[in-house]
């Protein structure tokens, strides 16, 4: 087998392994309450990695230096719809309107500038 | 009674989950296509490419290997620490699947991605009733999607999509990321929590590059549980 393919076993093997064996943590006692420090500790930090996973979807993997010189037309518009999206839907509940009217926007945005 | 009910709420929890899907169905049509298009183009074969989606199904992870599997163990760690992600999302959901057994997720684990966990957890947070139906019923669709996407962009080659298509689909699933972190509104930890998280990226980029995704979090974490502790409210 060449070296790719153990990687790739490897990466199938990890990933399967990881999203599995958290499941059996869920007997353990402060697994129980979701109110305990070390599930809140768990809870803020898949949050905050969605955060960085969305900022990475937006300006990719890049330092602050790199964001401000690439920073353009389309990168303020991304920003602004993006807080348009979350304060709609904190305000209202509903996730169809600011995801289809931003969604659009974008789209619109984007065919002027490229 | 309850027996009665329990397999119409179990049906219920399930549409309802293939019914929030939709919106990630659609994106991942473009990401999956685009993957197996670029896979094509670079000289994958059509069964690594297919079992990477398959088993792995892990988009940034998958295409890091699309172009660094050749560097060999260099990316290893690299590869631990995409994956180390996967057990935050599962602890995570953990408390919600505690009467499913082991045995019993093993076959649904692969279906522990991003999407799925945020309107997972956005879900449970209001109804945490028939969990599993429906981890499986957001889960399944997204699964099977992914597969044929893959099988369709690899079959269209390199003339499916651009970097255009793949800025779009990367802008709407930030998007969707936003507004169910509002859906969580007025949890203001949670919130708080998805916000640092993105303001924060490109500050910490600097120190922990490739790592930034896996470790930034846990910093944002545990400062958010002190802060919390701090104020007595998790005492």
């Amino acid at each position: 087998m060449s070296a790719s393919a153990w990687i790739m076993l490897l990466a199938v093997l990890t990933a399967f392994m990881f999203r599995l064996l958290p499941i059996a943590t869920s007997k353990l006692r402060f697994m129980r309450d979701t109110q305990s420090p070390f599930y809140r500790f768990l809870n803020y930090s898949s949050q905050a990695m969605l955060g960085v996973l969305c900022f990475e979807l937006v300006f990719g993997k890049s330092s602050l230096g790199q964001v401000t010189a690439e920073f353009g037309w389309l990168q303020a518009v991304s920003l602004v719809l993006l807080l348009i999206a979350f304060l709609a839907t904190c305000k209202s509940g509903k996730v169809a309107l600011p995801f289809l009217t931003c969604s659009l926007i974008y789209v619109g945005a984007a065919s002027v500038v490229l | 009674m309850t027996s009665e009910l329990e397999p119409k709420t179990q049906r219920s929890a399930a549409i309802a989950g293939a019914r929030d899907s939709i919106p990630f169905a659609v994106l991942f049509i473009f990401v999956y296509a685009s993957y197996g298009a670029l896979c094509a183009s670079t000289g994958w074969g059509f069964w690594p490419t297919l079992t990477a989606t398959a088993l792995l199904y892990s988009t940034p992870l998958q295409l890091i290997l699309v172009q660094n599997i050749d560097t060999g163990l260099a990316v290893i760690p690299i590869v631990l620490a995409m994956n180390a992600r996967f057990a935050l999302m599962s602890a995570t959901l953990s408390p919600y699947f505690r009467n499913i057994s082991l045995l019993k997720f093993a076959p649904a684990a692969t279906l522990m991605i991003p999407s799925v966990f945020t309107a997972c957890f956005t879900r449970f947070q209001k109804n945490p009733q028939q969990a599993m139906a429906y981890f499986l019923g957001i889960g399944v669709p997204l699964y099977v999607t992914g597969v044929l996407a893959t099988v369709v962009g690899f079959q269209i080659g390199s003339d499916f999509g651009g970097t255009d298509v793949v800025d779009l689909t990367a802008f709407i699933l930030a998007l969707l990321l936003v507004i169910l972190a509002g859906k969580l509104w007025p949890q203001t930890y949670e919130v708080s929590a998805f916000w640092l998280g993105f303001l924060t990226a490109p500050v910490f980029f600097v120190a922990f590059e490739n790592y930034n995704i896996v470790v930034t979090p846990f910093l944002i974490g545990g400062l958010l549980v002190l802060s919390h502790w701090q104020r007595g409210i998790g005492q």
